[in-house]
Formats: structure tokens, C-alpha cells, sequence
């Protein structure tokens, strides 16, 4: 016979706040590798000079022109699309592992940047972004006027 | 099962990427398709550069081995947001008796390897002839 321990509402929110962290401490541990496969693609790292932001992102088989990048403000956005070829019929394949589809990524920079500076380069499946700063520009003195009546 | 070698362990042609090896070492996806001809196998291997990646077949084992350089980034660049780690790419696997292991040809574009293995003679699909005697049988 099962003995039911019974506890207050409020403790049986602990447990299940107990039990969550559990099943998040056990997914930590076991989907390093899984993460991999189904998180975004692609996948990219961000890096800052002084004067720049870099971004570089893996994305093999995709083509300078199967991909889009802009920029407004801080605001980074590449979108493009990964393919298989076209004349392969789905039933020929033995092992479908890659990842192919549309995809977009948007990225926060931590600052704005020049979009006009932009330079893109794909080289061996990775793109390189680099990204200039906006330059600071002197502080300038804003005039404040008072309405006259 | 022939055991699946390291490259470290073959001494009599040792890898040309032999540089000491990063800590992370990924397993690259790949497609493998049929065509009458034989099998495609596609990998992605970004960030390798050509001279980086090694394939080798030894006995009915086929190894890839690529050393990821990600060579654009300015060296004074410094990391803010990290969702890929640099890593290298290995995978070794055993080919079936079908693959014609003399004639595999790859070629290496945009970070994606692609392998053509041919299928071997006796492998092949070989039509065969069907006589029919027009003589009815006689005995």
C-alpha cells in the first residue's frame, strides 16, 4: 500500500520547482551533443575589436548567393537558404544527417554599427562578417529654445 | 570487423593535418545517396581549408579528418557571444563490399566534402540475358 504523504500547496510548488531543476540539470548533461543538432542554423559566434564587430558563422554548401545579410541600426539579420541537389529523388538517400532548409538568424549587436562598412566573405563554408562601429562623434550641444509666447 | 585505426597509430603515412589537435573533435554530419553508378556521401566540414582535410582509405576503413582554421578573424578579435566552439572534424567507417575503394574521387566546396564511391563491377546491377529457344523443346 502506498502511503501519500500529503503537503501544502505551498511545498508542492518547492517540489515541482525541486523537480524541475532536475530535469533541467539532467537535460544539461546529456544534450551537449543534441543541442548541436537541432539548435539554430546556423549556429555563430560574435567577437569586438576596438573598432569592430566580427561575426563568424559555419554554413557549409551555402552560396554567396543563397544568402541575404542587413543591417539597420544594431540590428543584424542573415537569412538564406542550405539545399540538397535538386535532381536526387528523396528515396535514393541512405543517410539524411545535414541540416537543409530557409533560414534566418537575427542578431542584437551590442552597439550600432556603419551598415554601409559591412563586408561579408565566405571562405571554406564559414561566413565572416566583419562589422565596423559606428565612430563616436564629438558630443554635441544641443540648442534648447524656449517657446516664445 | 576490421578495427577502426587512428590516425595516430599509422606511421607509414602520417596525416598532413598533424598539427596538434584542438580539444574538440565533432562528427560531421552526412547524406549519403544512392545512384546507379554507386554512392555520394556529402559532409560538412566548414572552416577546413582544402590542404586541412584528409581522406583515406585503408583496407575497407574510410576516414575523414579535417582541421577547422578559422583564419579571417583578426587575432586581436575578442569573444562575446559563443555558440560554436572550434573544433576539428573526424569520422571513420567501414565500406561494404559494393564500393569500388580504387576509384573514390572527392572533391571539397564551400565546407562541404563530397565523395563519389563507385560501386564495384560484381556490385553492379548487371542485366541478364534471357534466350528464349525458338525451337520448341524437343527431346
Amino acid at each position: 500500500m502506498n502511503i501519500w504523504t500529503w503537503r501544502p500547496t505551498l511545498d508542492a510548488l518547492g517540489e515541482l520547482q525541486r523537480q524541475v531543476d532536475r530535469l533541467f540539470d539532467f537535460t544539461q548533461d546529456v544534450s551537449r551533443q543534441l543541442y548541436q543538432a537541432w539548435r539554430q542554423f546556423p549556429a555563430f559566434n560574435l567577437y569586438e575589436t576596438p573598432n569592430e564587430f566580427w561575426l563568424l558563422a559555419p554554413m557549409p554548401g551555402v552560396r554567396p548567393e543563397d544568402l541575404d545579410v542587413t543591417l539597420l541600426g544594431s540590428t543584424l539579420t542573415i537569412r538564406g537558404e542550405r539545399k540538397r541537389p535538386d535532381q536526387v529523388p528523396e528515396e535514393a538517400y541512405r543517410r539524411m544527417e545535414r541540416w537543409v532548409g530557409k533560414w534566418s538568424r537575427t542578431v542584437q549587436l551590442p552597439e550600432s554599427a556603419d551598415a554601409d562598412k559591412v563586408s561579408a566573405l565566405l571562405e571554406n563554408g564559414v561566413l565572416y562578417l566583419r562589422i565596423p562601429k559606428v565612430s563616436e562623434g564629438q558630443p554635441r550641444q544641443v540648442q534648447v529654445k524656449t517657446s516664445s509666447p | 570487423m576490421t578495427p577502426v585505426r587512428h590516425w595516430t597509430e599509422s606511421e607509414t603515412s602520417p596525416p598532413k593535418a598533424d598539427a596538434p589537435r584542438s580539444a574538440n573533435v565533432y562528427t560531421p554530419p552526412l547524406d549519403i545517396h544512392e545512384t546507379p553508378e554507386g554512392l555520394v556521401l556529402e559532409a560538412d566540414l566548414p572552416g577546413v581549408p582544402p590542404d586541412q582535410l584528409e581522406v583515406r582509405v585503408e583496407q575497407n576503413v574510410l576516414t575523414i579528418y579535417g582541421k577547422v582554421d578559422w583564419s579571417h578573424l583578426p587575432t586581436e578579435a575578442r569573444l562575446i557571444y559563443e555558440e560554436v566552439l572550434p573544433g576539428d572534424y573526424y569520422r571513420s567507417f567501414i565500406l561494404g563490399d559494393e564500393v569500388d575503394t580504387e576509384r573514390i574521387s572527392a572533391d571539397f566546396n564551400n565546407g562541404v566534402l563530397r565523395l563519389i564511391l563507385p560501386k564495384a563491377a560484381k556490385a553492379r546491377p548487371r542485366k541478364i540475358e534471357i534466350r528464349t529457344s525458338t525451337s520448341s523443346p524437343t527431346g
